[in-house]
């Protein structure tokens, strides 16, 4: 399966051309130009990574990673950060982002951010099934509980 | 007069570090998006290459995109080169609209994060002082993000420069008031050294604006 990616920043020549290099490199993609788009997509779709701007007008890359870890917790943010400081990056990491880069961006680097990802997310995803078929064997009622 | 320039240079120190950080960001995102382009270039050249049919429409996006992303770096580098020399001459004649229109060049990028826009309108009369042109930047930017702070996203900020007899006056307007949250900035702004150096006065007018009062000539 192909690793499915939103890239959000308000940069649309760049969203562009990098949305179009990782479909290239075989990723399914989509574009959000801002935090607010981003998060009505994250809602509605289960993103593997997230590859999210730093400084956008109204809601900032901080806020919208918050927003996005509230609503899909497993979903793997990677920051993008124009800064040459990697404060604000860092900001990001302790809030539960898994890496970041910065721009301009070297290609196979960010895609081997994005695989690992990718790979993160599913072994969680794994895990979280596998423990919800063990507690099934262990007491088939639960499921019933769950509602 | 030590302590005051203690105060001015902190603040002039400052304005210079942001803004040369706003812009190199700016220009990174310029030197990010031609790169990508880049890439894509050397990508279509191996799809070529691997008999994948392109038409020539492809190259030329990719080239446009190139130009227009060249040009903007290359008007960023001129803004920042501009804002360098301001230092050249200390004191010199200043045009207040142009010093407006540079500032509020300055102040794109936060004005974008903020969500807000900026216009710069001049009276009839055109209004030239001798001051000196980093200080009254340095000032302007600080009445500007003042007033940002105190904006909704989606607003206008309407800047304008008028000639007066005892110099210049510099407005600045927005939807709402300023005048209560002026009371809570002024006491407290270090910048205090600024005005006093500028020989300058800050009052607000009588629609809720800020407004700073620049003589024709400081004494220096």
């Amino acid at each position: 399966m192909k690793p499915r990616v939103l890239i959000v920043d308000d940069e649309k020549e760049f969203v562009e051309s990098l949305s179009e290099r990782l479909a290239l490199r075989d990723c399914d993609v989509q574009t959000s130009l801002n935090g607010a788009d981003a998060i009505e997509k994250i809602k509605q779709t289960n993103f593997d990574v997230v590859i999210l701007d730093v400084a956008m007008p109204n809601m900032d890359g901080v806020e919208t990673l918050r927003q996005i870890k509230g609503i899909k917790p497993l979903t793997e943010v990677i920051m993008l950060t124009g800064q040459g400081t990697v404060e604000t990056a860092v900001e990001g990491m302790q809030l539960g982002a898994m890496d970041y880069v910065m721009k301009p961006c070297s290609t196979p680097d960010l895609l081997e951010k994005i695989q690992k990802g990718y790979e993160r997310k599913t072994e969680h995803e794994e895990r979280i099934r596998e423990a919800k078929v063990k507690e099934f064997i262990s007491s088939p009622q639960s499921v019933l509980r769950q509602g | 007069m030590g302590l005051a320039l203690d105060g001015v240079g902190e603040s002039g120190l400052k304005f210079y570090g942001k803004m040369c950080a706003a812009l190199t960001h700016e220009m990174k995102n310029a030197l990010a998006i031609i790169n990508e382009n880049v890439g894509l270039l050397e990508d279509y050249n191996l799809m070529a290459q691997r008999g994948t049919p392109l038409t020539p429409e492809r190259f030329s996006v990719l080239s446009q995109r190139m130009v227009e992303q060249i040009d903007r770096a290359n008007g960023l580098l001129q803004v920042m080169n501009r804002f360098s020399h301001g230092v050249d001459e200390f004191v010199t004649r200043v045009d207040l609209k142009e010093l407006l229109l540079f500032v509020s060049k300055l102040s794109e990028r936060f004005a974008s994060v903020k969500g807000v826009s900026v216009e710069v309108h001049s009276g009839p009369d055109k209004a030239v002082v001798t001051s000196s042109p980093f200080l009254l930047q340095n000032l302007v930017w600080l009445c500007i993000d003042f007033a940002m702070d105190n904006m909704e996203s989606g607003s206008v900020l309407k800047l304008k420069a008028e000639s007066t007899p005892e110099g210049g006056r510099l407005t600045f307007s927005t939807p709402g008031d300023l005048s209560a949250a002026i009371t809570e900035f002024c006491p407290e702004f270090c910048e205090r050294d600024l005005l006093n150096v500028l020989q300058a006065g800050i009052e607000t007018g009588p629609p809720g604006d800020l407004v700073l009062t620049i003589p024709e000539r400081i004494d220096h």
